[in-house]
């Protein structure tokens, strides 16, 4: 969840004009008004397949759902995230004509937000075992995304720490941290091509359309410190030269370096701003949109992360 | 006299390293060659409405069975020549699924032999990181070899979680203590815990000293299962079931400290492996505990080269 369409703005203001009170401790946005329409089935261009390796195949995110990467082993397949539940048949069918027919034995959900996990349910329904962290499961079972479609499944595979997956003499190894964009983000090393996917920890690419402005999700245990110290352990515990992102284009390590500095400028402004601990949540809205962060105002950085952000920062 | 007495030390100290290496119960076996698959019989003990503990012998590592909508889950997976045995056990009991999940306790063979003919047919193999790390090793003096197509393809480092059948199964690694790879298997609904080989039933229980495995790490772990578990908790050992208590468990545990400090305490004495044995620190213990594989003199053997591996260091 990380990107928003122009046509959605007028939704959000409608829904950001309620909330304007000031208030004097931390309150949570309105974000069921705002974010169901966006999760509600949508058009989008049709999906393609990009060879990364001979043995790893990007399917790109397409609007607003996120990207997927495919290892191909002789014994199967494996996937990262699987966007939307109604993508599916999309989602199968270019992997089919594209990519391989040998059978999808495991899916790896990157955290629980919908535009990743949200076809688990068909997958489950197919017998593939679908792994997250453990809060990646019940955050879903707890309907923690506002707006989240009806009839999700969370994973039926949960860990802690690390797990590592060996197919067709192929390895994948999957790391919980802690809490980042969300409480449940993984990442998933795929060290024979020394290719990385971290899923919203980092937005590569097309900054100018959301990047800039991380989506810490609060409401589901995500964190400023959390996510930079997740990207401190990312760029020290991996060696890779390519890098996938939820959404975007593919990158490098340089792009989880420039993406660690975005969130350290947010954490840095919003600190100074709220030093004297005179400010009001709704002050940090209005200096977040209108000083030097520019964030947008309805957007859904500031929707999800204003109250947590104000919380966590203030004096 | 000086070299029969080195004669001696020698074979003791073969013997310490084969029962180290689990012969009679994991590697001897292993190859078939310690029993006779043939003669021996499943027998099949129902815990709950869709769990099940499938015993073959003393030398043969328990299995328990869970089955319903999504198919079967085994712990551990006996022997390949008791294959056919084990599945005809498990659909003895009305399960029709798909084997779809092998969890391995641990890696000696008397728990993962099996492995490969699951794994053949589709069936996942789950274990803890230092089950297919030190299965891959090359084979050694200390080691036996494991067959490649036992080695798990699913691992975790610290817990996992499956919710299969409606039931919530989780797989929680202990401190070493049998190994270095032990997991410890909780079906939290049925509320059924299987320990593999942590201290549970009334045997000598082998310590893996040459898999990371002390006797200090089973006194603690002992302890630790019963803080996992409840009273209430049906505990399934690996060997010598189908099902122990608390009290099962704090008397190995009383024994294994006792017989620890006993050893410990001749060996600052400076009195020999040979020595030691002959003094029985079992004796007042070995009632009741010779029907596992571990014969008293190996067990002291095991905590021997267990506890002067660690006065060198
Ligand atoms: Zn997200
Ligand atoms: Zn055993
Ligand atoms: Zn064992």
């Amino acid at each position: 969840m990380k990107r928003q369409r122009p046509a959605l703005l007028a939704i959000l203001a409608a829904a950001a004009l309620g909330l304007g009170a000031p208030a004097a401790r931390a309150q949570p946005l309105d974000q069921m008004s705002v974010l169901a329409t966006d999760l509600k089935p949508q058009p989008y261009p049709p999906f393609t397949a990009v060879k990364l390796s001979d043995d790893l195949w990007q399917i790109p995110g397409s609007g607003s759902n996120s990207n997927v990467m495919v290892l191909v082993t002789d014994e199967g397949l494996i996937l990262v995230d699987v966007k939307y539940d109604y993508q599916y048949d999309d989602l199968i069918k270019v992997i089919r004509e594209k990519v391989s027919t040998k059978p999808i034995k495991f899916v790896i959900d990157t955290h629980y937000h919908a535009d990743h996990s949200g076809a688990n349910v068909r997958f489950l329904k197919d017998g593939v075992q679908v792994i997250s962290s453990i809060p990646g499961r019940e955050d879903i079972l707890a309907k923690k995304q506002p707006g989240a479609p009806v009839g999700m499944a969370p994973a039926n595979v949960t860990f802690t720490g690390e797990m590592r997956l060996y197919l067709g003499g192929k390895e994948v190894r999957i790391r919980h941290y802690g809490p980042g964009h969300t409480n449940s983000d993984v990442v998933v090393y795929f060290p024979q091509d020394r290719v990385i996917c971290v899923g919203d920890l980092a937005h590569i690419g097309d900054l100018e359309r959301g990047g800039q402005y991380p989506l810490i999700d609060y409401i589901a245990g995500g964190s400023i410190g959390g996510w930079i110290e997740r990207l401190n352990s990312i760029l020290a515990d991996y060696k890779f030269d390519r890098v996938m992102s939820g959404h975007g284009t593919l990158g490098t390590p340089a792009d989880i370096v420039a993406y660690r500095d975005i969130l350290e400028r947010v954490r840095t402004d919003v600190r100074a701003f709220l030093a004297d601990g005179t400010k009001t949540q709704a002050d940090l809205r209005t200096h977040l949109n209108k000083g030097p962060l520019h964030w947008p105002d309805p957007g859904f950085a500031m929707v999800r992360g204003l109250h947590g952000l104000y919380a966590d920062l203030k004096p | 006299m000086h070299n029969f007495r080195i004669g001696v030390v020698k074979t003791l100290a073969a013997a310490v390293a084969m029962a180290a290496l689990g012969f009679g119960t994991a590697a001897h076996a292993q190859q078939g060659q310690a029993m006779d698959f043939a003669k021996l019989q499943i027998k099949t003990t129902k815990l709950a409405d869709n769990l099940y503990v499938m015993e073959a012998a003393p030398g043969v590592g328990n299995v328990m069975m869970l089955t319903g909508a999504d198919g079967v889950l085994l712990i551990d997976s006996m022997f390949p020549q008791l294959h056919d045995k084990l599945m005809a056990a498990i659909r003895a009991t009305g399960a029709t699924g798909p084997v779809k999940y092998v969890i391995n306790t641990h890696l000696h063979g008397d728990h993962t032999a099996g492995n490969g003919l699951f794994a053949k047919d589709g069936t996942v193999i789950i274990a803890q990181d230092s089950v297919r790390r030190r299965m891959l090793l090359p084979k050694s003096e200390l080691t036996p070899a494991y067959p490649p197509e036992n080695v798990p393809t699913v691992t975790y480092n610290d817990r996992m979680t499956l919710h299969f059948d409606g039931e919530d199964i989780e797989l929680i690694h202990p401190p070493a203590a049998h190994t270095d790879g032990d997991t410890i298997v909780y079906f939290k609904k049925a509320n059924v815990m299987h320990v593999g080989d942590l201290p549970a039933s009334f045997r000598f229980n082998n310590i893996g000293v040459n898999d990371g495995g002390s006797v200090d790490g089973m006194i603690a772990d002992g302890k630790l299962v019963m803080k996992l578990a409840n009273s209430q908790t049906k505990i399934v050992p690996g060997h010598l079931g189908p099902v122990v208590g608390f009290k099962e468990i704090t008397i190995q545990d009383t024994m294994f400290q006792t017989v620890r400090d006993r050893i410990a305490k001749m060996i600052k004495q400076g009195k020999t492996l040979e020595q030691i044995v002959a003094a029985e620190p079992t004796k007042d213990f070995n009632e009741g505990r010779l029907g596992g594989n571990i014969t008293p003199a190996r067990w002291i053997g095991l905590i021997y080269t267990d506890l002067t591996r660690r006065m060198k260091k």
